[in-house]
């Protein structure tokens, strides 16, 4: 099969780069080994959190010219940022993906432990503040629903109370809930998201969160609805009398699975073949340009493309791969950005930045990677593939999947 | 020192590259409508490092619940073959043998032989009432299910009447592995492949031997009459290879079976199946994607179609070729339904115990098609085509039947007829 | 619940919450002596919760050291019979290699055979039918009724026992000096390791049970007990490898036991002399790693490719005899010294050297002294009288559920219907790996002094499966919280001091799959949740 623009991986820098490509007319196919690490997140997409050294960055935009030379905003360049920001918020908005938030200033989004950390867009209905210090509310009712242990309400209270908000915690349920909790391993957020997904259940929570007491000016509930599409999020938040907002809980992510299933289905919309359960085993490199690839399914199928870009994401993707002697890219075994020795992957205090977090498939300026020393001049890495920055320690993952993502699909678009 | 320590990670079914993330728990179609099934995570990778320890970890009545629809296995980003573990796991340490039930359920090869024989009665008595309810009660086959008819005449015995003779003058040819269900139940799907293939230049023989796949072995805990049956299928298939013919399929669910079950459970050496068997659509479709075959469609021909993505075919990734190849015809109107499973599970949703959690799963599915007002449903698998039939009103074909009816049949056998080879 | 507890004056003060101090409380307890344990930090910190688990049967000393070889197999029985629940009797093999000398295997026979070890000679071929695992190109097999056990329950069983028999039991309280008046020790001196606080307790007699830190604890009484700190590191595995414990028919080296226990598989140990200074603080190094994976996979091939979940270290408390470099020829032998008539203190005993599996004896050979001293006569009844969760009554099966019913017997024996599972709440899952339900982990903080996530891990292995606390971390903090016997503030840091503590096991093998894991883990932590250690979160809050 024959495509302008391959995309190796199908997560969020996959389906960025896939959707604004397709926009273009391009013909597109997303190979995606597996679903993606937007099952772990958060309901905010991350542009710059923190810098280096660890200090809360209030505006991404002007942080940038701080970070490290190998960092993927500095190749992308701090200047040409800001427009993709943008590019990106309007790309959400027609995918309809509705977020709110601004690039000039980071606003706070809170976490299941019920700590503030900086982001720069978050799905309207969650919760977040403005401030690094305190919450838009005196008192809030924190509702979880019983039995539900992916939301830990005693951490969340602790941390809302420090911050000067006042929280109740109330345990809800409704027929419908109880009766899930027979499973004592599948009461997780996206099970019970697709049992508040019919108007019955969602009037009966609704009763319920109205017939508590009147005193706090908002709830806050665990991200327990809106699997599929945000309007079941608006019909709950119409039919209860004060303003609700959802917190992220632990894994399986119910917005960062609504943010997958919205930005694939764009894709497809516009034209593109996304194929799942499929994974890139190897391909051809001659002269510098990769002629095919090949797929764990398709049998002897080459999948050949004018363009190749590579989204497979970190060690938690595959996307990196490690074994006892190296770090190596699993496809065609990329040039990557590695330490060679073992004892420098980590260090031992899992809570001080990991060296194997910053570890990535080398690439040029333009973001292509090379084979051996030798750029590959048709194929392009974007997103958590790439090196040169600590996503967890700087809360930047996100923003450099969305980044590189348009920053490749741009250059693809301009070049002809 | 030694140098080749660690470079791999190997497991059984690549269990230990199960990160316990949980993502597949989102995507499994039974946990999300019942709570009887512990879900795809803890029944697969969790449960069966237990297992290893002591059998006693093996909790058979929560492991039947699982449809064998791999769906999680297309979710897992790390190829974790969850639902192979799960299958794999019934087989291993089940003690109970397969009942009555599930016998007749899995056995469709003889049930097929019998019944087509007495097809008009058999269908009559497979409706009865009375017959319903005693199946239901007696033997938990639920009484809802309506089973498809069986055929008056075989599919094998109106090729050997009809067909066989004029296959071998074509030049080129395939083998056709046909299933039970072309075979007993609907043999015009095997006239509509023999049909298209020949307008594009291809004969269609028989294996020597064609046997059931053994799906409903597999999952109905019967391996060694599997076995027996997949090394049939794979001789013939060795056969058809040597003699040039590779083999090709209508049904996503036989085809999957041999390229994919016949290794994870039953160890078989599948090799042959898994460079040689491809689905009628994706060999059309390649055929056509290299220039080597060209499809003339009737002026006239107006259908609003929906494609259904079984959950088999979701797994082996084909989606693409059939699909492709009805958006090939111009007067289709196409729509893409959301993949998600229909609920029926091979034999599953037969089973009375399963009925009302297979209808639940299928619902969401149901919803849509009634939504979409197409005139047709097309899918690549059979029970899929039973499953939405016995629940909404719309037909449902396989894409082969839909060609055949589109396809303008002389123009494509003028289109694909080599000049120097006119008889 | 501490109250009274420092008023008393006790016949007996155990030192070491290891399962030798268990063991001991537990035979002094049922002595009826009235007993006092102080554990400067939690149950199985010390040599107990780092070896193999193995159930020796004795065949591994039986040709250097028949002494203890006769030790292991006499109590090896007794704890299949005492200990049943926490007990594995899947046998063991002693493999020979084309590179060992078969010759030694029939020596290493006869030795058992004189030291009761049934030791039965197989042929290499049914050897591996027995054990699909065992390195296919072995010459000798020789099967021995070794089997493993599980020292974080033997050890609670222990504690258990003690309590049911009026012991009393501090953990968290350090012996910080002795009351010595006379040439006769009086009692001990004791901080609280939570919250500082400094008590003194009185007894009779106080035993010296502190295993490798006995060395340290007799210094402060001013007597030398000279040991030989024997740092030995060990692999744990993904899943069980292997069902029989294999072993190598040669002399006692590196890496040669797998053992089999609950869905792991362990390999060691290496042996190596470390500083006395230094065994607080054990890492394991990529050398030792090295040696446990280029000789484990000698034993089972497939170790080459099993993903590795884990390396730790324990140390060894032997007793020094002589200038042995690797600690390897030293007797596994019991030592219980008097030190009132070696060193004229009186009042004070040690009990050291031995091993996991004779923590029975020794802690009867402790209180055999202790009774003397104190003009006791009862008779020591451990060997006779099963433990908690060991007893004779039959457990009934659930209905439904039996996964985790299983998991649960498996654990606690047949203490198991004491843990809540009657309703939804009660039977969900916090750890998934694992199987630990709510109801088992109430249980566990109500029964089992429990106030951490670590000892929750060593009481319930939750945290302890594929994924080393990925999720269950944060559910198990939760409901710690929640039973209210602790600040949040404490219960983050617990937290995070768990989490530090399971990649503390996970960096040295750090690679393949358990990389990835760690990544996953810091995702969900440190990027959705937020969590910080003390210090990051600090800075991080001046913005």
């Amino acid at each position: 099969m024959k495509f302008d623009n391959i995309i190796i991986g199908g997560g969020l820098s996959g389906l960025t780069c896939g959707i604004r490509l397709s926009q273009e007319g391009k013909k597109v196919a997303i190979i995606s080994a597996g679903q993606s690490t937007l099952h772990f997140g958060s309901g905010s997409l991350d542009l710059l959190g923190y810098d280096e050294e660890g200090n809360t960055v209030e505006h991404p935009l002007d942080a940038i010219d701080h970070l490290n030379k190998n960092h993927p905003y500095r190749k992308i360049g701090a200047d040409r940022i800001e427009n993709l920001t943008a590019e990106a918020k309007k790309l959400l908005d027609e995918c309809g993906i509705h977020m709110t938030g601004s690039v000039q200033k980071n606003h706070y989004r809170i976490t299941p432990m019920g700590v503030l950390k900086p982001t720069w867009l978050t799905l309207e209905n969650y919760a977040t503040s403005p401030s690094a210090t305190e919450l838009p509310w005196r008192s809030v009712i924190i509702a979880n629903v019983a039995g539900f242990l992916d939301f830990p309400v005693e951490f969340i209270a602790d941390g809302l109370a420090k911050l000067g908000t006042r929280p109740e915690v109330e345990i809800i349920s409704i027929p419908t809930l109880k009766a899930r909790r027979h499973s004592p391993s599948e009461m997780r957020s996206a099970n019970i998201a697709k049992i508040l997904s019919s108007e019955e259940t969602l009037e009966q929570i609704a009763e319920v969160l109205n017939g508590m007491e009147e005193t706090a000016e908002a709830i806050l509930m665990p991200a327990i609805v809106g699997l599929d599409k945000e309007e079941t999020e608006a019909s709950l938040k119409q039919k209860v009398r004060r303003p609700l907002l959802l917190l992220p809980t632990l894994p399986p992510s119910v917005p960062g699975i609504r943010i997958q299933t919205m930005l694939q289905k764009q894709f497809t919309h516009l034209g593109g073949l996304y194929l799942l359960g499929s994974t890139v085993t190897n391909g051809n490199v001659s002269n510098g340009k990769l002629e095919y690839v090949m797929t764990s399914t398709m049998m002897d199928e080459k999948l050949t493309a004018d363009n190749y870009i590579l989204a497979t994401g970190s060690f938690l993707s595959d996307g990196l791969k490690s074994n006892y002697e190296r770090i190596y890219e699993p496809i065609l075994d990329l040039d990557v950005e590695a330490s060679k020795n073992r004892a420098e992957w980590i260090d031992p205090n899992v809570f001080n930045a990991q060296p194997y977090h910053s570890f990535g498939v080398k690439t040029n300026e333009n973001f292509q990677p090379s084979l051996k020393g030798q750029t590959l001049e048709n194929m392009y890495a974007i997103g958590s593939v790439l090196g040169g920055h600590n996503a967890i320690h700087q809360a930047d993952g996100t923003g450099v999947s969305m980044m590189t993502a348009l920053a490749v699909a741009n250059r693809l678009i301009n070049k002809i | 020192m030694a140098t080749d320590l660690q470079l791999t990670s190997i497991s059984e079914k690549d269990l230990e590259q199960c990160l316990k993330c949980s993502i597949c728990t989102v995507y499994c179609p039974v946990s999300s409508v019942t709570t009887l099934y512990p879900g795809p995570k803890h029944a697969g990778p969790d449960g069966e490092r237990y297992r290893m320890k002591d059998r006693r970890f093996f909790d058979e009545d929560a492991l039947k619940m699982c449809l064998n629809c791999k769906r999680c296995e297309v979710a897992c980003p790390h190829g974790v073959q969850i639902g192979d573990i799960i299958m794999s796991a019934r087989m291993k340490y089940s003690r109970h043998s397969a009942g009555l039930r599930d016998f007749m359920l899995a056995n469709t090869d003889l049930m097929g032989t019998v019944a087509t024989k007495v097809a008009p009665i058999a269908n009559y008595m497979t409706k009865a009432a009375p017959v319903k309810s005693i199946l239901h009660n007696v033997m938990g086959i639920e009484k809802n299910r309506t089973f498809p008819d069986y055929a008056r005449q075989t599919f094998e015995s109106w090729y050997r009447k009809e067909a066989a003779e004029s296959q071998d003058k074509f030049e080129k040819q395939v083998s056709y592995f046909h299933g039970c269900y072309v075979n007993y139940n609907f043999p015009q799907l095997g006239k509509d492949l023999v049909k298209v293939m020949n307008a594009i230049g291809y004969g269609v023989k028989l294996l020597e031997k064609e046997r059931c796949c053994g799906i409903a072995l597999i999952t109905n805990n019967m391996p060694s009459q599997a076995m027996r049956q997949g090394k049939t299928n794979l001789k013939s298939m060795q056969l058809s290879v040597e003699q040039g013919r590779p083999v090709i399929s209508t049904s996503s669910t036989c085809t999957f079976t041999m390229r994919s079950e016949y290794e994870h459970i039953l160890h078989l050496d599948n090799e042959v199946a898994k460079n040689n068997l491809s689905l009628a659509t994706r060999f059309i479709y390649r055929l056509i994607e290299e220039g080597n075959v060209r499809l003339a469609f009737q002026k006239d021909f107006h259908m609003k179609v929906a494609y259904h993505t079984p959950c088999h075919m979701e797994r082996m990734g084909w989606a693409v070729y059939s699909t492709n190849l009805i958006k090939m015809i111009p007067g289709v109107d196409f729509i893409m339904l959301d993949s998600q499973c229909c609920g029926i599970g091979g034999t599953y949703g037969f089973k009375k115990e399963n009925y009302s959690i297979s209808q639940k799963i299928g619902e969401k599915l149901f919803h849509q098609i009634q939504e979409s007002q197409v005139d047709c449903v097309a899918t690549d698998c059979e029970t899929c085509k039973w499953q939405i039939e016995m629940s909404v009103s719309t037909p449902v074909m396989n894409p082969i039947s839909i060609l055949a009816q589109a396809l303008d049949v002389e123009e494509t056998r003028r289109l694909n007829k080599k000049p120097d080879k006119q008889d | 619940m501490n109250a009274g507890i420092f008023e008393k004056h006790y016949d007996v003060i155990i030192i070491g919450g290891g399962a030798t101090g268990a063991g001991t409380a537990r035979d002094c307890a049922m002595r009826g002596l009235s007993t006092l344990v102080v554990e400067r930090y939690d149950f199985t910190t010390g040599a107990t919760g780092r070896n193999h688990g193995l159930l020796h049967s004795g065949a591994r000393y039986a040709v250097t050291d028949q002494e203890s070889a006769t030790e292991c197999i006499d109590e090896n029985m007794i704890l299949r019979y005492i200990a049943k629940p926490y007990v594995e009797e899947h046998d063991g093999l002693f493999i020979t290699l084309p590179e060992d000398d078969l010759a030694y295997q029939e020596k290493f026979v006869e030795s058992c055979w004189k030291a009761g070890i049934n030791a039965k000679v197989i042929d290499p071929k049914e050897a591996i039918q027995m054990e699909p695992s065992v390195n296919p190109t072995l010459i000798g097999a020789v099967q021995v009724p070794d089997g493993s056990i599980d020292p974080f329950r033997l050890t609670m069983a222990n504690v258990l026992d003690a309590q049911l028999h009026g012991a009393q039991i501090l953990t968290y309280h350090e012996v910080t000096g002795f009351i010595i008046e006379n040439g006769r020790m009086l009692g001990v001196h004791l901080r609280d390791n939570i919250t500082g606080a400094k008590r003194e307790v009185r007894a009779e007699i106080t035993i010296n049970a502190a295993g490798i830190w006995g060395t340290l604890v007799a210094q402060m009484a001013g007597v030398n007990v000279s040991m030989f700190p024997a740092k030995g590191s060990l692999l744990i595995f993904g899943h069980r490898v292997n069902n029989m414990v294999i072993n190598r028919c040669r002399k006692p080296a590196n890496a040669d036991i797998l053992v089999p226990g609950d869905a792991i598989t362990v390999i060691g140990t290496t042996s190596d002399r470390v500083p006395i200074e230094s065994v607080d603080d054990m890492h394991v190094t990529p050398e030792e790693v090295e040696v446990l994976l280029s000789e484990g996979a000698k034993l089972a091939p497939a170790l080459a490719t099993t993903r590795i979940l884990r390396a730790y270290a324990g140390v060894r408390p032997l007793v020094a005899s002589d200038n042995d470099p690797s600690g390897r020829s030293i007797s596994r032998g019991i030592v219980c010294l008097d030190h009132e008539t070696r060193d004229g203190l009186a009042g004070f005993i040690t009990i050291t050297g031995g091993k996991l599996m004779t923590y029975r004896m020794m802690a009867e050979v402790a209180t055999d002294m202790a009774c003397l001293k104190l003009g006791v006569q009862q008779k020591c009844q451990t060997a006779t009288t099963p433990l908690p969760g060991s007893d004779k009554s039959t457990v009934e099966e659930p209905e439904n559920h039996l996964y985790a019913f299983n998991a649960r017997v498996g654990r606690h024996g047949t203490l198991a219907p004491s843990i809540a599972a009657m309703d939804d709440y009660q039977n969900s899952l916090v750890c998934e790996c694992e199987e630990v339900s709510v109801g088992e982990v109430a249980h566990a903080i109500e029964n089992m002094h429990v106030r951490t996530l670590t000892q929750l891990r060593r009481r319930v292995r939750l945290g302890m499966g594929t994924c080393q606390g990925e999720l269950c971390a944060l559910r198990a903090a939760g409901i710690l919280c929640a039973s209210c016997k602790k600040s949040i503030e404490e219960e983050k840091a617990d937290l995070a001091e768990f989490l530090n503590e399971r990649w503390k096991g996970m960096y040295p093998v750090g690679w393949g799959p358990t990389l990835s894991e760690a990544q996953l883990t810091s995702v969900i932590y440190q990027d959705l949740c937020g969590i910080t250690s003390p210090s990051m979160k600090d800075r991080r809050q001046e913005p």
